[in-house]
């Protein structure tokens, strides 16, 4: 009993229209025999979809960038429409692309165990480099989780290798800079590392002091050659302000004593009275005397002696502006001679507690300036003090000049050496952890690798005999075999494999044996790893193998596969080999055969136990108004696979092509007068006959009044140039002769010879007779 | 037979001889190595852990 039940293909490479294969399960062998291009492989590609979630035959294919998911899909469909159903064991899978185009199976799990041997794998096997071969048989031994983890480890593994090589590269550059620096220096010392360390063996601690010394020092220095400046400059604005207030007081002086009724008090009691009685009002009496006064009058009066002394005034004034610039130019002087002071101070705060020799060698008497750190006011004996502790700093000018970028350069020098040292070690330390990292990974990935392959390698010798044993099968006495598959030690996952031949053992069996041999040792290999890993749930498909092998070999290799599939659920083998299919159509009672018809665009995939066909010819009939190309091609398509199934029954004679290819005319004729008069169907219920059909009458598909009769050499093709009528009689003809020999239930044409009487159909409800043409 | 299971025995196995994992952070690892979900930060880390910094430390030393 096979598990197996049915497979549905919609929209995936030649199923165009729904096909549905319908699998026997009373035996566990299906043979699918087609010529080139009817669909095989497309049925093989719908298994591979739906069971193991793989885009199939295409998978290998070079296809340029384009998503290979979108070739897997019936030309000119959408990728949507692809839709695969698997019935097994009463459970039921569908398929259909996800939204990445990548083949989605839902269903119970696990999924039927399905293994494919394609044409183009047998070769994989043998005559590929052992590189190749050994990644060929490795991916047909499902390790998901321990290619997932080899897979990391290689990821790994690369991606540090990168690291290390970057950080290596790093490393380099900076000993080149490094070497560089070295170089312009002279190439003091043994190696540019150590004369490094050498050079940052004393810390710049004092450099930095110094720097930040003359830094101070420096500003100083400028401050106080401005202020000095300044002072010169003050110095004389403040003597000219002086001379000038001096000047308009001899003036002034002068005026007064050319008018004798006035003197500088009267002037300054008749302004303040003026400015008194412009704030008083209405004052009535004098507030000296209080005599009666009239303010009006009074004030009248004083701005008349007031102008009287006008010229006075004015002189006064300007006296007066003058007086205030002279203390402005005083205070400013002044300023300046803080500015250098206290310049001075800093400096001098500085220096004598410098460490720099070219300040200790001033032999500055620090003594003598002491008042320098007095808090006292700035008088002119410090300023004098100043300036004499000014000219015994001068002689630093030189040394300001030259020193700070000595210095600068000296630091820049360390910290620039410092840097290098401190990236070289960090980027050393790096590449020491990457290396001792990669180290361990690579030893990682070849604990993962050794093992696999360890193991691959015992797994294949366990199975050497079973293949010998499977080869011997085709390949009796003739002195070859001796399978050894082994790894190659030397090489990383490296497979070789060797065979006797000619008595000489260990040869390369490529370079030895021919074509079908190496053939039919690809599929002993396959044969036996199917057998290694299978499950109870195991279906082995091959798709169009043993091409090459003469029909001896060809008869021994199915009776050898006919022994192996009992170790398997189901076994599915495809071919164009019209030798297989005539060993199968008639009466081998534990073999399927699925015979796939013409294959075009329109009409998809189709075979002979198709009931769609029946179906979706009545379906077409039935639209008004009636599609005549349409029906017309179909039902000349059913007509002639009907007449052709029941010539090749009866072994009816048809004219000798070198196409096997015949008209309606040509298999009508073909059935001779006898057997159509003894050709006859019955129906059986319970193993009792309740109906009969002569089949004479019934043979007559073609309409008896009409020019199609004449045309007895037409093809199907040809119909649609006659009239609707004509049509409709022949497709309502063929419908009924159909209806007649295909039985209802299971789909069958009565073909099976298990009587010894009559041909019956699967569930025996339907007979055929004659069981052979009588003269 | 359910070749990965075999296999990923074996490699555990392999890994328990050698030192390149220490037998404690194997048993750590060994259920995440065996559904073949151990991670590149899981082999950084006890790689990294049980052997590089050690060995660093000791050719620092």
């Amino acid at each position: 009993m096979s598990k197996l039940e049915s497979l549905s293909l919609q929209k995936i490479k030649g199923a165009s229209n729904p096909l549905l294969i319908e699998f026997r399960n009373d035996v566990n062998f299906t043979v699918i025999f087609g010529e080139n291009g009817t669909g095989k492989s497309s049925i093989v590609d719908g298994f591979d979809f739906i069971c193991n979630e793989s885009l199939g035959s295409i998978e290998d294919k070079s296809l340029g960038t384009t998503s290979k998911g979108k070739f897997v899909t019936t030309l000119g469909n959408n990728t949507n429409d692809l839709e695969i159903k698997l019935k097994y064991s009463k459970n039921e899978w569908i398929s259909k692309y996800s939204s990445r185009l990548i083949p989605a199976t839902k269903g119970p799990t696990p999924r039927p165990n399905t293994k494919i041997l394609r044409k183009e794998k047998i070769l994989e096997f043998i005559t590929k480099k052992p590189g190749e071969r050994y990644e060929s048989i490795k991916s047909f031994i499902e390790t998901p989780n321990c290619d997932n983890l080899s897979n990391v480890v290689n990821e790994l593994k690369k991606s540090k290798e990168n690291e290390y090589n970057e950080s290596v590269r790093a490393l380099t550059q900076s000993r080149d800079s490094l070497e560089k620096s070295w170089i312009s220096e002279g190439k003091n010392g043994k190696d540019s590392i150590s004369w490094a360390k050498g050079e940052i063996k004393d810390d710049v601690k004092d450099l930095v002091k110094e720097k930040t010394e003359i830094k101070i020092i420096s500003e100083c220095f400028a401050k106080i050659e401005i202020a000095l400046s300044n002072i010169e400059t003050e110095k004389v604005k403040y003597e000219e302000s002086q001379k000038n207030t001096e000047l308009k007081l001899k003036e002034y002086n002068s005026l007064l004593e050319k008018e004798s009724s006035s003197n500088d008090k009267l002037i300054y009691v008749l302004q303040s009275a003026e400015q008194f009685f412009e704030s008083s009002n209405d004052l009535k009496s004098c507030p000296v005397c209080e005599q009666t006064i009239f303010q009006n009058e009074v004030q009248e009066r004083i701005k008349v002696k007031l102008k009287s002394f006008q010229e006075i005034v004015k002189s006064k004034n300007e006296y007066d502006n003058l007086l205030k610039n002279e203390e402005k130019q005083k205070q400013n002087l002044i300023r300046e001679q803080h500015d250098l002071i206290s310049n001075c101070i800093k400096i001098y705060a500085i220096i004598k507690v410098s460490e720099i020799s070219d300040v200790k060698s001033l032999n500055i008497n620090y003594n003598e300036y002491s008042d320098f750190e007095s808090e006292k006011p700035v008088d002119k004996s410090q300023y004098e003090l100043t300036q004499k502790f000014f000219n015994e700093i001068k002689t630093l000018k030189d040394y300001l000049a030259v020193r700070p970028d000595e210095v600068s350069k000296k630091i820049d020098s360390y910290n620039l050496i410092k840097s290098q040292l401190v990236i070289i070690e960090e980027k050393t330390i790096k590449a020491q952890e990457l290396e001792s990292l990669n180290k361990n990974i690579k030893s990682l990935n070849d604990i993962i690798n050794n093992t696999r392959n360890r193991f691959i390698e015992r797994l294949l010798q366990s199975i050497e005999a079973d293949i010998d044993n499977m080869y011997q099968k085709i390949h009796p006495n003739e002195n070859i075999g001796a399978i050894k598959l082994k790894m190659d030690e030397k090489k990383r996952a490296s497979l070789d494999i060797t065979a006797k031949f000619c008595s000489k053992e260990n040869i390369l069996p490529q370079a030895y044996y021919s074509e079908s041999h190496i053939d039919t040792l690809g599929i002993c290999i396959f044969i036996g790893l199917a057998k290694l890993f299978k499950t109870e749930d195991t279906i082995l498909i091959f798709d169009d193998i043993v091409t090459s092998a003469d029909q001896i070999h060809l008869s021994r290799f199915l009776k050898m596969l006919h022994d192996e599939t009992k170790h398997f659920q189901h076994t599915i083998i495809t071919t164009h080999y019209q030798i297989w299919r005539d060993k199968y159509r008639y009466g081998s009672g534990n073999v399927q055969l699925i015979e796939l018809m013409d294959w075009s665009l329109n009409r998809g995939i189709r075979h002979s136990k198709t009931k769609l066909y029946v179906e979706e010819l009545k379906n077409f009939r039935n639209v008004e108004p009636m599609d005549k190309q349409i029906v017309a091609s179909k039902a000349g398509i059913f007509l002639e696979l009907i007449l052709d199934n029941l010539a090749l029954l009866y072994r009816c004679k048809l004219p000798r092509k070198y196409e096997q290819v015949y008209t309606l005319g040509e298999f009508l004729n073909c059935f001779s007068s006898s057997l159509k008069k003894n050709m006859k169907v019955e129906v059986v219920v319970n193993d009792i006959v309740v109906e009969e059909f002569p089949l004479l009458d019934k043979l007559k598909v073609l309409p008896e009044n009409s020019d199609i009769r004449n045309k007895v050499g037409c093809h199907h093709n040809e119909f649609a140039s006659y009239s609707n009528n004509d049509i409709k009689e022949m497709v309502d003809n063929t419908i009924a002769l159909s209806e007649i020999l295909i039985c209802s239930d299971c789909g069958e044409l009565p073909f099976r010879n298990r009587s010894g009487s009559y041909y019956e159909c699967k569930c025996k409800s339907k007979r055929l007779y004659p069981l052979v043409e009588r003269d | 037979m359910n070749p990965d299971l075999y296999l990923m025995e074996e490699i555990i196995t392999a890994l328990k001889g050698n030192k390149l994992i220490t037998d404690e952070d194997l048993i750590k690892l060994e259920d995440k190595i065996k559904k073949g979900q151990l991670t590149e930060p899981d082999i950084l880390l006890y790689l990294e852990n049980n052997i590089i910094k050690d060995s660093i430390k000791e050719q620092k030393k």
